[in-house]
């Protein structure tokens, strides 16, 4: 299991499963195990409870792919 | 005769079923929202302040939908409130609410969340923080004003925790009422502000003509 992090300002929001749009400063962390399964998870930078990003089952074919879908994802998310 | 009886009969049986709720003709609002002037003098009274940090957040230090006695919690309570009709008491069970912020109408508890006006991550990062957790609780149950509306669970989710600065009502005629009841939940708590939703408030008061 690989779990990267980054921070970033979205101060028009990202959608949650849970409470709907947040914003601020969050950070994303996806985790990606040896099968490729992926798991997002946001919260605000220093928050105690974590969110889940919508969408289904995400797996990549190469979990050497982790690394260009997380910074994919936090440079899609980061909206001023 | 007996058809008259009969017809009567039904007629009570319909009404017993549904409860009006004698408020409804505000059409979906809570109580307690100020005039434009009390609203500018609240607006004016707030601190205007940088957003403190999200540090130590959890919607487990805002308990909420707490007991309300007669076994009904916060949102039932809210649900009837701002119901025009519903049935069932705690819970509801069907009913019509009409959806301020969006003007959706729906038929079904399951469609309608109790919204913060003032978000519980906007209020943490507004003050609520150094709160004790007493205080967080009577805050996110509280019923006095216009601190809680029944509107679409969508509607509430593209909310989310934004402040006016980056969501405001879709429904173009609910902004002066949205403006009034978020000034007054932030005065009524002593919230601070930042600048940019100062700005946005103070527009929509603008448009207010009451």
């Amino acid at each position: 299991m690989e779990t990267k992090s980054s921070v970033f300002t979205a101060s028009h929001g990202v959608m949650t499963e849970e409470v709907g749009v947040i914003s601020g400063e969050l950070e994303l962390r996806t985790s990606c195990d040896e099968n490729g399964a992926l798991t997002l998870s946001i919260t605000y930078v220093g928050a105690e409870e974590w969110y889940t990003l919508p969408g289904g089952k995400y797996i990549l074919n190469d979990p050497r792919d982790h690394e260009v879908v997380h910074r994919m994802l936090a440079s899609v998310l980061e909206r001023n | 005769m007996k058809k008259c009886f009969l017809f009567a009969a039904t007629l009570v049986l319909m009404f017993s079923f549904f409860q009006f709720n004698p408020n409804s003709a505000s059409a979906g609002l809570p109580p307690g929202i100020p005039t434009k002037a009390d609203a500018q003098s609240q607006l004016n009274a707030l601190t205007v302040k940088a957003e403190g940090s999200m540090t130590g957040y959890s919607r487990d230090k805002f308990p909420h939908w707490i007991s309300q006695g007669g076994g009904c919690d916060t949102r039932q309570v809210v649900l009837k409130r701002d119901a025009d009709y519903y049935s069932g008491s705690c819970p509801v069970t069907s009913g019509k609410w009409y959806s301020y912020y969006d003007g959706v109408t729906v038929y079904s508890p399951s469609e309608i969340d109790i919204d913060h006006v003032v978000p519980l991550a906007e209020a943490w990062r507004s003050g609520a923080s150094s709160w004790t957790q007493t205080k967080r609780q009577n805050f996110a149950n509280d019923l006095n004003g216009p601190k809680l509306i029944a509107v679409t669970a969508s509607v509430n989710r593209s909310k989310g925790d934004q402040d006016p600065s980056t969501w405001q009502p879709p429904r173009a005629g609910a902004k002066c009422a949205y403006a009034k009841m978020w000034i007054n939940t932030k005065y009524s708590y002593d919230m601070s502000l930042q600048s940019s939703e100062k700005t946005a408030l103070q527009t929509m008061l603008y448009s207010c003509s009451y």
